[in-house]
């Protein structure tokens, strides 16, 4: 059986030729960088040609406006620091309700152990940002406004670069955890005037556990991770070069514009599984969201039980749901979208790789309708919903 | 994913008794849609042998939930009540093959929908309680809602627990229903409808006053638990087996809701002796 890999929001497969590229710096190329003799040459020369593939990709002016990291998490744990230690006058944050947990996980412990006053504005049913609420938050307080570009669970897409000339106009630095959309989307970071942005390797095909912060050229910044000199004295710790390497050639090789075109496979499984499912809610912001991802909600069922029948048919998607102190509970991104509760449980994400076929899709399209219509089956909710025609409410 | 046992993993796959059971004439729920998960037991059960002749269920919910039900269904057929209601979480535990510790909660989960299938039922009879009473209708040809009450009225009015001021709007609701008097139980009624599988020395509210003000006080009892997780619990009405509270802070919407909501409704229907339905809904 065929395994069909449908996750790529939550990781995506190392690409050969990045692996390729890594492995002399397991072995041959062992040596630091920063390091005076012949040792260091070749992964010094390796670390600055990664920093122009990132770059590249990413449409930074310069390439020292890239700073490497462990991954996302500490890309956007960095920019958060950096902007309140940069300006202690501004004791505000500004972000979202739907961000991803390494950027609310972050604020939360600013707000309860520093003080920090934290703004988490909403979104509407499609996971479109309440602008009003942004504009009227935003003050000469606020020393960073941090908000992803497009959102790991439903896809939607935050209009980023209207959004940080706002923060701007109060003086307030701008952050964006650009981690789904990077390789994605065509991004040109340069003209659209963030100051900050956080990206991940192993969303792109590159390998785990390295990341970068783009930071522009004369942003005020202080070091998350205090030690060494290396990257300028920005992030110590010597460099993760096989990974760095790893993600550069992962950066070299992705391609947005290819990218685009899995809106057509995405669009074709989502058109006929609405056709094959009665109630079923495809969420997120239809006219502007991530070509990959597809976020659809299965009423009176619920999503692990889904997600395991359809592993045992060889699909692998994912769940907005995440099970925490003994049930599974809707993700805060459903709640916040306000998906009905006789949905929020049964909402199952699939997110397409660059390596996703038609066949593939079409695969789903013939296993996923018995595994919900056999699942509503044994629902009590279902029974009452055909008996009485309607939906219970 | 899960780390589920192979047991699990078959009862899911390959569910037992799943659907809705003709003639059955104890059913029970636990859970609910707004928790994501929820669990219905329907037995049938003899009244003469008092030994549960078939089981089904229907469940919404992950693979723990649904292969609950399919475990707690072969779990009980062939067992009698007092075997049933003398079955463990543990049992369930054990029947499922060991469930991970992030589930463990799916085990209190078929408890309650037993608790609740047995209390419908029935309650726990005494010897002279259990001869069949001729001018009663057959147990099995009896709707639950009918059965309860004719439990309720069996019973002599019972004792309250002492202490426990009466809420202003539930006095009103007495009033209402004639009268919320605290009349007294004793041991020599042997009639009075005990709590199923609790220790014998309760006893059941008798009046829907009473029983409202019981179902107040357990929630009060519980406030601390939702309050030390940041959010709380209010009463907001409770007619017929329908117990409405409004949940707010950290515990609207969120796990907390179903873990705590199951245990609630657990603690109602043992206190009360019959199937109550735990319904969150927003404040008016």
């Amino acid at each position: 059986m065929e395994r069909i890999y449908l996750d790529a929001n939550a990781t995506t497969p190392l690409a050969p030729a990045a692996l390729a590229a890594m492995m002399p710096y397991f072995s041959e190329h062992f040596g630091n960088p920063s390091s005076q003799h012949a040792f260091g040459s070749a992964p010094a020369k390796a670390l600055r040609r990664a920093r122009g593939q990132v770059a590249a990709l990413l449409g930074a002016a310069r390439e020292d406006e890239i700073l490497f990291t462990s991954g996302g998490t500490e890309a956007n744990a960095t920019a958060i620091r950096a902007a309140l230690a940069a300006d202690p006058n501004r004791r505000e944050i500004i972000t979202s309700t739907v961000e991803h947990p390494a950027v609310l996980a972050c604020v939360d412990a600013l707000e309860r152990d520093e003080g920090v006053i934290v703004h988490r504005i909403g979104v509407d049913a499609e996971g479109r940002l309440d602008l009003d609420a942004y504009r009227a938050a935003l003050s000469e307080d606020v020393a960073l406004v941090t908000l992803m570009w497009a959102n790991n669970e439903s896809g939607t897409i935050f209009p980023i670069e209207g959004l940080a000339e706002w923060a701007h106009e109060v003086g307030a630095l701008f952050h964006t955890d650009a981690v789904q959309a990077a390789g994605k989307l065509p991004l040109d970071l340069a003209a659209a005037g963030v100051d900050m942005a956080s990206v991940s390797a192993h969303k792109i095909h590159g390998p785990k556990g390295v990341g970068a912060l783009y930071i522009r050229h004369g942003t005020r910044f202080a070091p998350l991770i205090w030690g060494g000199k290396q990257e300028r004295g920005r992030r110590a710790g010597t460099e993760n070069i096989p990974g760095i390497v790893g993600f550069g050639a992962a950066a070299e090789m992705a391609d947005p514009a290819g990218a685009a075109q899995l809106a057509a496979l995405r669009d074709h499984l989502e058109t006929e599984i609405t056709k094959a499912v009665p109630k079923v809610r495809v969420l997120g912001d239809r006219r502007d969201r991530l070509p990959n991802t597809s976020l659809m909600a299965f009423e009176f069922v619920e999503a692990e039980a889904v997600l395991m029948m359809l592993d045992r048919a060889g699909i692998a998607a994912s769940s907005g749901s995440a099970c925490s102190s003994g049930m599974i509970e809707p993700s805060h991104v459903l709640r916040a979208m306000d998906v009905p509760f006789t949905a929020a449980h049964g909402a199952i994400r699939i997110s397409l790789t660059r390596e996703t076929t038609r066949a593939q899709i079409d695969r789903v399209i013939a296993e996923l309708p018995p595994v919900v219509a056999r699942l509503r089956e044994m629902s009590p909710f279902w029974t009452q919903v055909v008996e009485q025609g309607e939906a219970v409410s | 994913m899960q780390d589920f046992s192979d047991t699990l993993r078959d009862h899911f796959f390959n569910p037992r008794n799943v659907g809705t059971l003709d003639g059955a004439n104890a059913v029970g729920e636990a859970g609910s849609i707004e928790a994501g998960a929820m669990l219905r037991l329907m037995l049938r059960v003899d009244p003469q042998t008092r030994r549960i002749e078939d089981a089904r269920f229907q469940s919404f919910g992950g693979g723990a939930v649904i292969a609950s039900g399919s475990a707690l269904t072969e779990l009980v057929a062939g067992r009698t009540v007092d075997e049933a209601r003398a079955l463990t979480e543990d049992d369930i535990d054990r029947a499922l093959g060991g469930l991970p510790e992030t589930r463990r909660a799916v085990c209190a989960q078929g408890r309650a929908a037993l608790d609740a299938a047995l209390a419908d039922f029935g309650p726990v009879r005494t010897e002279a309680a259990a001869m069949p009473d001729p001018a009663m209708p057959a147990p099995d040809r009896q709707p639950p809602a009918y059965r309860a009450a004719l439990a309720r009225a069996q019973g002599k009015p019972r004792q309250m627990p002492s202490g426990i001021p009466m809420p202003a709007a539930w006095a009103e609701k007495g009033a209402e229903k004639g009268g919320a008097s605290q009349p007294t139980a004793t041991a020599e009624n042997p009639a009075a409808c005990r709590s199923p599988g609790a220790d014998d020395a309760r006893i059941l509210p008798a009046t829907e006053a009473q029983e409202a003000i019981a179902v107040a006080r357990i929630i009060e009892e519980m406030r601390p638990t939702f309050r030390a997780d940041g959010g709380d619990v209010e009463l907001v009405d409770f007619t017929g087996n329908r117990v409405e509270v409004h949940l707010s802070g950290a515990c609207a919407g969120c796990q907390l809701a179903s873990m705590t909501l199951a245990g609630l409704q657990a603690r109602i229907i043992k206190t009360l002796g019959r199937a109550v339905r735990i319904v969150p809904v927003g404040k008016n």
